[in-house]
């Protein structure tokens, strides 16, 4: 908890500033098993605040519960606040569809969809929400695929299934997909974890380019990648945060034991 | 519970043992290389310089498997800090390693030279505090003693109070050419022993850096670093 | 035959182990080959069905027998047009209402339904699904025919409804969900509304899977007869009232079938051909068009 106050004490209040996250006293349960207990917070515009932590901490429920994911979920609850924009995104008369397409979330698995070309892909979420012209879409198809990276490697195949690219070219066109609707908050829920190593240095390349422009999150299971990539790490552990500071702290010398175990891997 | 990462975790209590046999030769070379000095005792100098070789030989060693652990094991935290104290303190032991050759070859080279007794017990007392420092700082690493380790600039003061005496006292061996020699030879000897302890600090400020996770230079014993 | 024994026999000589396994070998084709004859056996009856009734109806079939009326008894000429009309005009306005009442309810019980409700059509399409086609028939009839006062196109296609819609939900609800949830996470968390994700992305991604089920629906309305006699009646003449009686193929079967004239005989067997063909393509690229839906999806 002192590590958010820091952060808050530190902050800059700018425009940017509207795109920072902070969370507090977060608890998020499915049915009656808790799975997030007092989770507090902040992740920096312009920065990439990773959260690390064995199987089962938290991490994925965390994330989601920052774009409103998790209350798709059956049976799923949730309490405390979100702020982003200054408000309360839990707020009653927010509307999580609108919260979503400002924070916008890059999953696990690279699911484009399979009925779309790549570039219908790129732009669907534009597509499907708005009415935009033709050759608008397909200007903004390009931006979003330049920024993710895959332009020039898919210009001259833009009518194909997105399902026919490499997997690490899949998870990229999601990226350009989530670009597109010009989200400020970027979740990503272990973007990297079902690609080979050379694609995940790429997708590691891409977040540090983003995050110049957006605020980032990213959830990882790897913590070399968390190390090499955020600015800021959130150690969580059963559904608490254990620790939570600047990455190069938290891997020289971190404040709480169970945090260091963890990282030298002495964790059982 | 199955104890993860138990193969890096050997090594590293492996390299720390190392490093304290490291250390254990050095001080043992040093004080040799004293008596070969007082004593005038050729074959001693001889040996000190001989044996050399196996502080070498440890400091490669060391070195080496430092590199495969940042390669391979990719530590962190409180492991990185340990590996980053192993590398730094095998450097200075193998440096207090060649000051020892450095006194043997002067102990051998001044052998039939005339010697005055006030000079030679300042020399003594230096490298008794020399000694004393190398013991205490590898020590200090063994025990993860912070205030040992922090006590190391203040037993640094003698030796350097000592050695700027040292260059008066040999110009005061003008009156005698081959004195002289030996006086000047005898001020060598004394910035070598002030080296040690110099190495000896440095020793002791990557033990502190190791518990703190603060790295800090202990320049000045009246400014001694916050724990 | 020990697992030892044959361990050591393997090690000793090669020779002595191919005796082992000839053995093993002939079982193993014995036991295939029984499986074929059991395969074939399965397929007789079909083959058999599809066989007679070529043979028997094939001679009726002409150009006559697509485009006109019947005959009087006794003359010969004449067809069913007015059977071809009428099961279509019935099907058509079956499909006409089966198809959204089915693909909604499916929807509901896929992408919404966790509750009593989703239950309770569950359990409705399933008892439906079972329910004895003259059931259904007598149902509409006292419903429908007796409040209008007429048997009626319409009224066959209401019964026909009944039966069809429940297999749309069913299969539908199944493509549905084969459907993988994080094509649904990742429209919701581009800030789509979950009914556009449904249209926009559940729904295509489903695609052709959708159709063979309305297809399989169709199959087995256009088959029905129990339900069409309680309520449609039967037709000689060619009509496209929806509100007067009609006529329909599989109906068309069982009264001529029954008759002593011959050449009524002949026509209805013609009729069945047309019927089993009809059905047998509409299952057929039901069932490929769902295999190459499945490799689709991954």
């Amino acid at each position: 908890m002192s590590g958010v106050e820091a952060v808050r004490q530190e902050a800059l209040t700018d425009d940017l500033g509207s795109r920072r996250i902070e969370v507090h006293d977060l608890n998020a349960w499915f049915g009656s098993l808790q799975a997030l207990g007092d989770v507090a917070v902040v992740a920096e515009p312009q920065s990439v605040t990773s959260i690390i932590g064995p199987s089962g901490c938290g991490k994925s429920t965390l994330i989601r519960c920052i774009n409103r994911m998790h209350e798709e979920v059956l049976g799923a609850r949730v309490s405390g606040k979100v702020l982003f924009d200054g408000q309360d995104i839990y707020a009653p008369d927010v509307d999580p569809v609108e919260v979503r397409r400002r924070i916008g979330m890059v999953f696990q698995r690279a699911n484009p969809f399979p009925t779309m070309s790549v570039l219908d892909n790129a732009v669907a979420g534009l597509k499907m929400v708005g009415r935009l012209s033709r050759g608008e879409l397909r200007r903004r198809s390009e931006q979003a695929l330049r920024q993710a990276g895959l332009w020039d490697e898919v210009k001259d195949r833009l009518d194909e299934p997105g399902g026919k690219l490499s997997g690490g070219q899949q998870q990229r066109l999601c990226i350009a997909r989530a670009l597109a609707v010009e989200p400020e908050v970027l979740l990503m829920d272990e973007p990297a974890s079902a690609l080979d190593p050379a694609s995940t240095l790429r997708i590691e390349e891409l977040i540090q380019d983003l995050k110049t422009q957006f605020t980032v999150v990213l959830v990882t299971h790897n913590m070399q990648q968390a190390a090499r990539v955020a600015d800021w790490t959130l150690f969580m552990l059963y559904g608490q945060v254990v620790e939570f500071g600047p990455t190069r702290k938290i891997f020289t010398s971190p404040d709480d034991k169970r945090t260091e175990d963890y990282i030298t891997g002495r964790f059982g | 519970m199955l104890e993860t990462r138990k193969r890096f975790h050997d090594e590293l209590a492996a390299l720390q043992a190392e490093v304290m046999a490291e250390g254990q030769l050095a001080e043992r070379a040093l004080g040799r290389s004293i008596e070969a000095l007082v004593r005038k005792d050729k074959d001693l100098a001889d040996r000190v310089i001989a044996e050399d070789d196996e502080v070498d030989d440890k400091y490669m060693d060391v070195e080496r498997r430092v590199i495969d652990l940042l390669a391979m094991q990719t530590p962190v935290a409180g492991d990185l800090r340990l590996v980053s104290a192993i590398m730094h303190i095998n450097m200075h032991l193998e440096r207090v390693g060649d000051m020892a050759v450095n006194i043997s070859k002067i102990a051998k080279a001044t052998r039939e030279l005339p010697t005055d007794p006030t000079v030679l017990s300042h020399v003594e007392e230096m490298a008794d505090i020399a000694r004393s420092m190398l013991l205490t700082s590898v020590d200090a690493f063994a025990r993860r003693d912070l205030e040992a380790a922090l006590a190391l600039p203040r037993m640094d003061d003698p030796i350097d109070h000592l050695n700027r005496g040292m260059y008066r006292e040999v110009v005061g061996l003008a009156r005698d050419p081959r004195l002289l020699e030996w006086g000047v030879q005898m001020n060598m000897v004394a910035r070598q022993l002030e080296r040690v302890g110099d190495n000896a600090v440095d020793i002791g400020e990557q033990v502190a850096f190791l518990l703190t996770g603060e790295f800090r230079e202990f320049t000045d014993a009246s400014h001694p670093p916050s724990p | 035959m020990s697992g030892a024994a044959v361990a050591t026999a393997g090690a000793r000589a090669p020779g002595l182990s191919r005796s082992m396994s000839r053995s093993r070998r002939v079982k193993d084709r014995a036991f295939r080959a029984s499986l074929w004859a059991c395969g074939f056996l399965a397929l007789l009856p079909l083959a058999f069905i599809v066989w007679y009734v070529l043979v028997k109806g094939v001679s009726a079939l002409n150009l006559d027998f697509f485009t006109k009326e019947p005959a009087a008894p006794g003359e010969p000429g004449g067809g069913i047009v007015q059977s071809f009309v009428g099961t279509a005009l019935i099907v058509g306005m079956a499909i006409g209402m089966a198809v959204p009442l089915g693909m909604l309810a499916a929807i509901y019980l896929s992408e919404y339904g966790r509750g009593r409700l989703a239950s309770a059509v569950r359990f409705v399409a399933e008892i439906l699904l079972s329910t004895p086609s003259i059931v259904a028939g007598a149902f509409i009839w006292a419903v429908v025919v007796v409040a209008m006062g007429t048997f009626s196109a319409l009224a066959g296609a209401i019964a026909l409804t009944v039966l069809m819609w429940p297999i749309i939900t069913r299969a539908t609800e199944e493509i549905l969900r084969l459907v993988p949830q994080e094509l649904r996470e990742g429209a919701l968390a581009l800030g789509v509304p979950r009914w556009k994700t449904i249209a926009r992305v559940v729904i295509p991604t489903a695609g052709s899977g959708i159709f063979t089920a309305i297809m399989l629906a169709v199959a087995r309305g256009m088959g029905e007869t129990a339900p069409i006699l309680l309520t449609a009646l039967g037709q000689d003449f060619l009509t496209t009232n929806p509100v007067a009686p009609a006529d329909a193929v599989p109906l068309r079967i069982y009264n001529y079938a029954r008759t002593p004239v011959l050449s009524q005989h002949a026509i209805a067997w013609g009729g069945a051909i047309v019927l089993l063909a009809a059905v047998l393509v509409l299952s057929i690229t039901a069932r490929f068009l769902a295999n190459r839906q499945q490799r689709r999806i991954r």
